[in-house]
């Protein structure tokens, strides 16, 4: 039976990282072309200002292919989205950020050293003669530029430390504006992708890249902002009530007629906007602590934040725009026939929601670590349920200890769960306890395909 | 990634790349064509001819102020030479169309008893931006240049290769016609 059910899950696994693959190989392949045609259109490197050219014109095309790339991660295509899973699009996101920027610096660089030295011109000069002398589509390459150079400046972690969370946001939505208004450049100038192109390559090269730019945009436009609105003004949900429990727990429910459509895995989350007046303008990632049923769905949250703690004072009725079901982290992704769910705190929340559809488990032993037992979210829900489907519950309650478990508790979770090694690890929590309870899954020799972690990071 | 996939990708990329590569290396190199023999410079398109006039005039008067320098050193030179007396050429000679990655090029090269005394660049590249951009720069460089070492081959304008490439192989086949290369 056993046995079995690994073939199944195998197979699945084997099928979902091929589809991530060919994504990974798509994004790849599509670079490598873009370059290449910029290298047909020509790349003397015979004297110094055509080299600094040539270099500047590569380092433009893979910063645009760097961003067409964020901009499609951050998308939520669904099929990406199950590919991907929206942590590891996040943390992808900040990666690329630093190295397109690189890239764009680099870009501006050369091409203002390349370009000046064949006109004999220094080059605060011929920076100027960029933004002033060469046609508007330049002057907008020019302000895209010092746009992003502010939207990088402000996501150091020392401005995001000091800036609320809206604030900084907002100005990274002007990576829009730095996006769209440097576009024209790309077609109207330069030697690549323009009429300037040589003659074979010219047509196919403006089409090619026209078609990159409308689908990026268009994926972004129907995916990110259509859809979202449609299925908004389609759902209906509502905030139907709000319970507050101990140390700043809650508990909001909310109901539609949307809640049919939304096939929600246990442990997945959603995007949530309350339409109220402090909180409409974002959107915030929160776990459903049980699967859509009876047409409700149930959040569990701590009043971390400002933001969090908004929710106490959320009014039944309040219209809610919910998107998703996003993230990786449920068993449509598992590798193992056992399951390991280990959560801190309001981590209960999606474990709990794995726990409700872990019907086909050989066996499960669930790990909850708080510092009260009244931290734990519907722990009486959890305690039924674990009774329900036979799995070993462990609660460690105390004063946070040196590792990932209480004070003078020191039991690995080789020690704890006797089918470790044939089991998939979910856990969720703080950064850096899950980040204890891992490496401790790891030291145990548990392969890293079936450790799944749920962080919001945003 | 499992190993065999990424070297399956890495080598899909590498090869786009030196097919780009490769493509460019013979449009800058084989693209050079002769396209038309000694036509007279009716077969210009009037809209590049009109942008190529103000360079044409200005590369007419740095000629000009050159002339009167290389000949007093010319006729030292020609002294030495025997093998020269037999024909100095004089005359006008239309350099063929020379086309290549990055447009036509086409010079009329004026010669005196052996001596270039101007060039004229009918056509430099194309009416792009960027196409006159360097031709402002690079047309009366090269130009300056041919006029001094009194050939063809000269070095080519930082940042213009193409340009000097192309008016460069038309000034030869001028050169050629009055048989001094």
């Amino acid at each position: 039976m056993s046995a079995m059910r690994q073939l199944v899950v195998d197979k699945a696994a084997r099928a979902d990282e091929a589809r991530r693959d060919t994504l990974v190989a798509l994004a790849w392949v599509t670079g490598s072309a873009s370059l290449g045609i910029v290298f047909a259109s020509g790349h003397p490197l015979d004297n110094v200002a055509d080299a600094l050219t040539t270099a500047g014109r590569v380092a433009g095309t893979v910063a645009a292919t760097l961003i067409m790339v964020q901009l499609i991660l951050i998308a939520r295509v669904p099929w990406v989205e199950r590919r991907v899973g929206h942590d590891k699009a996040t943390k992808l996101h900040g990666l690329l950020g630093k190295i397109g920027f690189i890239s764009l610096v680099l870009h501006a660089l050369m091409l203002i050293l390349g370009y000046g030295i064949r006109v004999n011109v220094g080059p605060t000069e011929q920076l100027w003669a960029f933004l002033t002398d060469y046609g508007p589509e330049m002057t907008f390459a020019v302000v895209a530029l010092a746009l992003f150079a502010v939207v990088v400046g402000t996501s150091l972690a020392a401005v995001r430390a000091k800036w609320p969370y809206e604030r900084w946001h907002n100005v990274h939505l002007l990576t829009y504006v730095a996006v769209l208004v440097a576009i024209p450049h790309q077609i109207e100038l330069g030697s690549s992708f323009s009429h300037a192109s040589i003659a074979p390559v010219e047509p196919f090269a403006r089409a090619y890249w026209a078609v990159l730019w409308f689908t990026t945009i268009a994926l972004f436009v129907a995916f990110r902002l259509i859809a979202p609105a449609v299925r908004a003004y389609r759902d209906g949900l509502e905030v139907v009530s709000v319970t507050p429990a101990a140390r700043g727990m809650m508990t909001v429910e909310i109901a539609g007629p949307g809640v049919e459509r939304i096939k929600a895995r246990g442990g997945q989350f959603m995007l949530w906007r309350f339409l109220s007046p402090g909180m409409w303008r974002n959107a915030h990632p929160y776990s459903l602590s049980a699967s859509p049923k009876r047409g409700v769905l149930r959040i569990s949250v701590k009043a971390v934040g400002e933001s969090s703690a908004a929710l106490a004072d959320l009014l039944p009725g309040t219209k809610v725009i919910a998107e998703g079901p996003l993230g990786r982290f449920s068993l449509d992704h598992q590798r193992a026939t056992s399951l390991v769910l280990v959560a801190a705190g309001s981590g209960t929340s999606p474990i709990l929601g794995l726990l409700h559809e872990a019907d086909d488990a050989d066996a499960i032993t669930v790990i909850i670590r708080a510092r009260s037992e009244d931290e734990i979210p519907h722990l009486d829900e959890l305690r039924a349920e674990c009774a329900a489907k036979g799995a070993v519950l462990h609660l460690m309650i105390g004063s946070r200890g040196l590792g990932w478990q209480s004070a003078g508790s020191s039991h690995s979770l080789a020690d704890l769960v006797p089918h470790l090694m044939e089991s998939d690890i979910f856990v969720c929590g703080p950064a850096l306890w899950s980040q204890a309870v891992l490496e401790d899954a790891l030291s145990s020799g548990v392969h890293r395909d079936r450790l799944h972690v749920e962080e919001f990071a945003l | 990634m499992r190993a065999p996939r990424v070297v399956l990708i890495a080598a899909a990329s590498t090869s786009v790349l030196a097919a780009g590569w490769v493509a460019g290396e013979v449009a800058a190199n084989d693209g050079q064509e002769l396209i038309i023999d000694a036509a007279p410079s009716a077969t210009t398109d009037t809209a590049s001819q009109e942008t190529n006039e103000t360079t044409a005039a200005a590369s007419t008067q740095a000629a000009e102020s050159q002339a009167s320098e290389s000949q007093a050193a010319e006729t030292q030179a020609e002294q030495t030479q025997p093998a020269e007396t037999e024909a100095a050429p004089s005359g006008t000679f239309n350099g063929a169309v020379v086309n290549n990655a990055r447009g036509n090029f086409e010079a009329v090269v004026t010669v005196d008893q052996g001596v270039i005394t101007a060039v004229d660049v009918l056509q430099s590249g194309t009416s792009e931006r960027e196409s006159e951009r360097i031709n402002e720069m690079a047309v009366p460089q090269l130009v300056e240049r041919v006029l001094q070492a009194q050939t063809w081959d000269v070095e080519a304008v930082s940042g213009a290769s193409y340009t000097s490439d192309g008016l460069r192989a038309s000034i030869q086949d001028a050169l050629a016609q009055a048989g001094l290369a």
